[in-house]
């Protein structure tokens, strides 16, 4: 027997093999629908920033058609901020649904405004998207396992085991060809839609060659623990099936659970609503204190502006800027730490991946489609670096006191988000 | 009823002889009861948190000092959102939604800093409750002990003996239930025992809830039981009725609260936050600026209110007009608000709705809705939070603007930022935040929790009706 005739026989088994090939046709539905569904999300989300974008230029402008003073006009030109999709969004949405993907910020304290959300139907974000990342972390090491979890047994309770282990020349020409060609199949029917779906996004190859390559090393995972149950000869296929599924219950949902559990529990650090909170006392307090404790840190900190003509009494608007100022500076180090603590959160979540494989699989498709928590903090920055530019413009005249005029105004440019 | 219960025990006695059944039960026991425990201390300690965070927010709006009214619009106020008392059965959306908001005037912002942000990936990948081993993991257990109860029978060729004793197919199928009925209650006990604890002492009807959610939980744990030993007599192996069964579970467990959630999400689509805002802030172009006396918009406020006095200018009017201006601006921003508020309400109501509607295809997502419904951490719940919080919100911004109204004049309001000492002279006494009511969230009545509750009721009762039938119709295809 050469190996080729044997895997034409695997091959012609596996078409007849009616529950296997139904799995594998199954999990390349799933795989296609969570695909589908993913590059319908993305596509989404790409035409409501578009929308955004041209909504928030015309409502500036109107709002600037109304402006009468610097600070003002400041007030009321809110700029748009949004966290474009990733070539790879689509396959591994991640928390993006719950983080607001699109925001407008103004000249006024950022730590006011980077935590709004974008309001999602909390019963539906609660089951979770049906994307790639949750077809590979939940579906398919039920399909594998169920593929591969009676491999033995299968043919030791139709009475063929026997028969099959004394006529065949070794143990590796027989039952290789079978798990290679069941292995070949699951890696096809999972990564085929995948790889269409990068081709449409026009994922970069690198990128897609790692994610390829992170579920290859899924499958096998799986596919090894499947063999090492399927080989225990002393057990009989449904007690196999048992035990199968409770390695699944145990990997896939117990010990994220239990993860999370510890996790929330055991790092808790500064609360988000502390963060905004201290933003605000800071920001209220100045106007009940002398002028003088607000632009004296803040002149401190700027000193380019430290020569501005003092304030008379009354309400000036660069008084009002230099409190939001001072405002944000009062809450950088609260802000940092909940920050801090969001990673200390990752960190252990990271842990948590080396005892599941589930958890592993998407924090990796999720890192390479910058749906993480990381890149999440990246555009935050980036948000807050473009706050700085908006912050910047309005100071030179406020700060110089140079009259207000719709012309001047005009050739006060602040650049899009995109060309930060 | 005695060959029922014969059928019953000595299915049990069979368990008892095999490691597979008692280690499931013991696993069943146990995740349950831990389940319960970690859940209480988790809500517990979340409950307090928020306390804890609402007292220091009413404390430090208390603490303002003698202030313009309208500078307590601006600085505005913290509300936090009281988790239900049973929500360490499920807590439902609890970790999904803010926990609090930022009331100010002009404007409705979101709530904020909901938990599963903070938690990262793993939030969704379920909480460790009651609820979610009752309805994911139980039925999952329940096939582990029962995919066999019937095949079994067949592959030891037991069946026909049985038959040929006269038991008949029905009294079968019925006794198999039974014994596996009888491990349904075991894993219900635990979460019976921290809810009625919870509950007592605690009025709002929960202990009602809680009762009418636990026969919910019967109904659908008698559903698999049924579904179960339906399919494993129909079946010819033990092995098929496994796969078929686990497929099952993987449908109605698994795919299903995802798809119906992708499908719900596309068919009724929800605009994103930012888009509601522009299309408030175009809408709020005719609405004119409150803070501003001379604006157009108050110019029908202005003739009517001298005409009403019968004045020649707003100088002579016995109160200060800005604070009309502020109190009438508001009200017309915040109808506007509410409008675009209970628009987007309605259309998270329908996207529930319509998922829902996945609950004749899987038990899970009836018992989810009930569940959630019953315990009181529901979508309709999140929503009741956010408009006690919005009419917490306009009370408290109508005081500070009837304040500015009635508590100085318009000259002396007018030249409030002229120096220190007519500054003063516009300041409120701290004594008015101080004596504000503070934000305290009632509950949902067990009616209205019933209410959201009733669809999910109907769809279970007729899945275990289906079941039923579905069971007697099986009975009559055992045997010879």
């Amino acid at each position: 027997m050469n190996l080729s005739f044997r895997i034409q026989q695997e091959f012609y088994f596996l078409l007849k093999s009616k529950a296997i090939l139904g799995a594998l046709l199954l999990l390349l539905l799933v795989s296609a629908v969570s695909v589908g569904l993913g590059l319908n999300y993305v596509a989404k989300e790409r035409q409501e920033i578009a929308q955004l974008i041209e909504l928030d230029a015309e409502e500036r402008a109107y709002k600037r058609s109304l402006a009468y003073d610097w600070g003002g006009a400041a007030y009321d030109a809110f700029h748009a901020v949004w966290n474009e999709p990733s070539d790879l969004t689509f396959a591994a949405i991640g928390q993006r649904d719950l983080n607001a993907s699109m925001m407008r910020i103004r000249a006024l304290a950022i730590e006011g405004q980077i935590y709004e959300t974008d309001s999602v139907n909390p019963e539906l974000a609660l089951a979770g998207r049906f994307d790639f990342a949750f077809v590979a972390a939940y579906l398919l090491p039920l399909v594998i396992l169920f593929v591969f979890y009676d491999l033995l047994a299968a043919e030791r309770e139709s009475g063929r085991f026997n028969l099959l282990t004394v006529t065949s020349r070794d143990w590796r020409s027989l039952w290789s060809p079978r798990v290679l060609l069941r292995f070949i199949g699951i890696l096809l029917a999972v990564l085929l839609p995948l790889w269409i779906g990068m081709l449409v996004e026009g994922t970069e190859l690198q990128t897609a060659m790692a994610a390829t390559f992170a579920v290859f090393l899924l499958v096998t995972f799986w596919s090894v623990l499947a063999l090492v149950i399927a080989s225990r000869q002393t057990l009989n296929s449904q007690t196999l099936a048992s035990v199968s599924i409770c390695v699944w219950v145990l990997l896939v949902l117990a010990i994220p659970i239990a993860g999370k559990v510890v996790i929330e529990s055991s790092v808790m650090g500064i609360r988000g609503a502390d963060v905004s909170l201290a933003q605000r006392e800071a920001v209220n307090d100045a106007w009940d204190l002398p002028k003088s404790a607000t632009m004296e840190p803040f002149y401190e900190s700027h000193p380019q502006w430290s020569d501005s003509a003092p304030l008379a009494a009354g309400f000036h608007w660069k008084w009002y800027y230099a409190f939001q100022q001072v405002g944000d500076e009062t809450a950088a180090e609260l802000a940092r730490e909940y920050r801090e603590m969001l990673i200390a959160r990752d960190d252990l979540t990271a842990q948590v991946a080396w005892l599941s494989p589930a958890v592993a699989i998407q924090r990796r498709l999720e890192s390479l489609a910058s749906t993480n928590l990381d890149a999440q903090l990246a555009y935050e920055e980036k948000i807050r670096q473009y706050h700085e530019q908006i912050r910047r413009a309005y100071y030179p005249a406020l700060f110089r006191d140079i009259p207000f005029s719709k012309e001047r105004l005009k050739e006060l440019s602040i650049p899009d988000f995109s060309e930060l | 009823m005695r060959k029922l219960l014969l059928i019953a025990s000595d299915e049990l006695r069979c368990w008892r002889r095999s490691k597979v059944a008692w280690t499931v039960l013991l696993t069943l026991l146990l995740l349950s009861t831990a389940a319960a425990v970690v859940s209480n201390s988790e809500i517990s300690r979340r409950a307090d948190e928020r306390l804890a965070q609402q007292a220091e927010a009413d404390a430090t709006f208390q603490a303002q000092p003698d202030r313009h009214p309208h500078r307590m619009v601006h600085y505005g106020h913290y509300v936090y959102r009281t988790a239900s008392p049973l929500a360490m059965i499920d807590s439902g959306i609890d970790s999904m939604v803010g926990t609090s908001v930022f009331l100010e005037g002009h404007r409705q912002n979101t709530a904020t800093f909901a938990a599963a942000k903070e938690t990262g990936l793993l939030a969704r990948f379920g909480s460790f409750t009651p609820a979610f081993v009752l309805q994911i993991l139980a039925p999952l257990l329940l096939i582990i002990c029962g995919f066999s109860s019937v095949t079994r029978e067949k592959e030891q060729k037991t069946l026909y003996q049985l038959m040929g004793q006269g038991v008949s197919g029905n009294a079968l199928l019925l006794g198999k239930s039974m014994a596996l009925w009888f491990v349904a209650l075991i894993a219900l006990l635990p979460a019976l025992i921290v809810g009625l604890i919870a509950t007592i002492g605690n009025d709002f009807g929960f202990t009602q809830s809680l009762f009418v959610m636990t026969i919910g939980y019967l109904l659908y744990l008698s559903i698999w039981v049924l579904l179960i030993v339906s399919v494993s007599s129909v079946l010819r192996t033990s092995a098929q009725s496994l796969s078929a069964l686990l497929g099952l579970w993987v449908v109605a467990a698994v795919l299903m609260p995802r798809i119906a959630a992708e499908y719900a999400g596309a068919v009724v689509p929800t605009p994103s936050q930012i888009e509601t805002n522009l299309r408030f802030a175009e809408a709020m172009r005719n609405e004119g600026d409150s803070h501003d006396i001379e604006d157009a918009a108050f110019r029908d406020l202005r003739a009517e209110t001298l005409d009403e006095y019968g004045v020649e200018s707003i100088e002579d009017l016995p109160f200060n007009y800005r604070g009309l201006v502020a109190l009438q601006g508001e009200e017309l921003d915040t109808q506007l608000l509410n409008q675009f508020a209970e628009e987007r309400m309605l259309r998270e109501m329908e996207q529930t709705d319509v998922a829902s509607n996945f609950a004749w295809l899987s038990p899970l997502i009836s018992m989810r809705d009930l569940s959630m419904s019953l315990v009181g951490t529901s979508l309709q719940d999140h929503h009741h939070f956010l408009r006690a919080a919005e009419d917490y919100r306009y009370e408290m911004v109508q005081t500070f603007n009837r304040l500015q109204m009635t508590e100085m004049t318009l000259s002396e309001d007018l030249a409030r930022n002229d120096d220190a000492e007519s500054g003063q002279r516009t300041r409120v006494d701290a004594a008015h935040w101080q004596q504000m009511p503070e934000f305290e969230l009632q509950p949902l009545s067990h009616t209205q929790r019933w209410q959201g509750a009733s669809k999910a009721a109907l769809t279970l009762s007729s899945w275990l009706i289906a079941a039923f039938l579905m069971l007697l119709l099986c009975a009559r295809r055992v045997g010879p």
